[in-house]
């Protein structure tokens, strides 16, 4: 009982001491290196372990509406220079549209018959239907994030159903995937992430490799294809659908060059990717249909 | 607590909420491609104006909370910008104790080197994670929140003049 006593008086002491290093001005150097420790606990915690990630969705809830209140002013910008834009600015805007439509229109009548001729292939090898997944547009937030990262914010949240790994596009190829989904704003992590790996294969020699993001340049590297990989400048990448996460046949990258230094075991290849990663202000989303496809 | 009773003019809170908000709103702000890596640290620059004028209601323990929230929004480590941020201030107040800087100026020239703290731990966090960084434009920045200092130094200080004469 005693030893209670002394021990619950230490603490309360402690308590006091603790109180008094935070409420006066004279410890500077014991309020930064407590700050300091803990920013770094934090970070390391962050960097090697996935336990923080509820954290930062429940910290970001009430942040958002900052993210919304930077959107705004420049999306009303927009909307009213697209309001007062000129009327020959418009009409051929509308022409420009029409011809695209049109031939766009002429691809699909022959994607209709490819994708028949495919299909019966397909039965004919007893292979697994591949099923067409659900899509919704969802539009960017005007918001920069750190140069640091390569994340954009979409204006689309839990409320439409998103799911953090579920696979982002734009007109031109494969963009990312979310990484946070919050009730209404979401975070995607682009390919050109130092954090992301996606798997590709080649489009020409079906090589499979892994692209991952290249922090600075914004393109990205294939990882571990040996010096004598069949692997050209020019080649087109999709994504390969290994790994269950993109769906098969996207494009990813094209190979923008491809370096052989000898006594390297492995080649240096760099990939521009396909979406206008900084450009595009629409993107899609992807529900993968729920039989995977296998090949 | 204790900081709201003294006479003396200090900032409110209000006040000091409203200019870090916005400070958070242009660290957002979307900038053309060139301009990416040369925007100024404002979060920084309108801390350390508290830090220096608000007699002690603004510090450490302020900017590590900003910088939670700046990671958080930015999608960067957790805790990087919580670190960066409190050295500077702690640095910022440690000369300011010693040196008693009191002037615009100096206290601008102060800022630059805390600016420049700032990025190298920012520049350090980030060759652990991704690599060095080999961007020169990144040590631009100090120069780029300089320019920018007497404007923030002197809306500041008018708004809260006005501010605190209103309520008193």
């Amino acid at each position: 009982m005693q030893d209670v006593k002394i021990i619950v008086c230490t603490f309360l002491n402690e308590g006091l001491t603790i109180r008094r290093l935070f409420e006066r001005e004279s410890y500077p150097v014991v309020r930064m290196l407590v700050l300091a420790s803990m920013a770094i606990a934090l970070m390391v915690a962050d960097h090697f372990t996935q336990g923080l990630m509820r954290t930062r969705a429940v910290l970001s809830v009430p942040l958002s509406s900052i993210q919304y209140i930077v959107s705004t002013p420049i999306r009303l910008v927009n909307e009213w220079g697209a309001a007062v834009g000129s009327r020959e600015q418009l009409i051929e805007e509308r022409q420009s549209l029409r011809a695209e439509q049109l031939l766009l229109r002429a691809r699909v009548q022959q994607l209709v018959a490819l994708e028949s001729e495919n299909r019966q292939l397909k039965a004919l090898l007893h292979a697994a239907k591949e099923a067409q997944g659900r899509v919704l547009a969802a539009g960017l937030l005007a918001v920069d994030t750190d140069p640091f990262v390569h994340r954009v914010t979409l204006d689309r949240g839990r409320r439409d159903g998103l799911f953090v790994g579920q696979p982002v596009l734009d007109a031109y190829g494969v963009m990312g995937q979310v990484v946070m989904v919050n009730p209404t704003v979401s975070q995607v992590l682009l390919i050109n992430d130092a954090h992301s790996g996606i798997p590709v294969e080649d489009v020409r020699s079906g090589l499979r490799a892994i692209a991952v993001g290249d922090q600075y340049t914004g393109k990205l590297r294939l990882v571990n294809v040996t010096q004598t990989a069949d692997i050209r400048a020019g080649d087109l990448l999709i994504t390969s659908g290994l790994g269950n996460h993109y769906p098969h046949g996207y494009p990813v990258g094209q190979v923008e060059s491809v370096h052989v230094k000898p006594g390297e075991p492995f080649a240096i290849i760099a990939l521009q990717p396909m979406a206008h990663l900084e450009r595009s202000r629409q993107v899609l989303l992807l529900w993968p249909a729920t039989g995977r496809h296998k090949s | 607590m204790m900081y709201l009773q003294r006479t003396e003019p200090t900032g409110s809170i209000g006040l000091i909420i409203i200019s870090l908000v916005l400070a958070v709103i242009l660290t957002l702000l979307p900038l053309p491609e060139w301009a990416i890596w040369l925007r100024p640290a404002w979060l920084l620059m309108v801390l350390l104006y508290w830090t220096f004028s608000s007699q002690g209601m603004v510090g450490m323990g302020s900017a590590w909370f900003l910088g939670i929230c700046l990671d958080v929004l930015n999608g960067t480590l957790l805790g990087e910008h919580a670190l960066a941020l409190t050295l500077a201030v702690f640095v910022a107040i440690k000369l300011q104790n010693s040196l008693r800087l009191s002037t615009w100026l100096s206290q601008g020239i102060l800022l630059v080197g805390c600016v420049f703290i700032y990025q190298l731990i920012l520049f350090c966090v980030q060759g652990f994670i991704a690599g060095p960084l080999v961007n020169w434009r990144f040590w631009l920045v100090p120069l780029t929140s300089m320019l920018f200092w007497p404007w923030i130094y002197f809306i500041l200080r008018d708004c809260q003049y006005r501010w605190t004469g209103s309520r008193s």
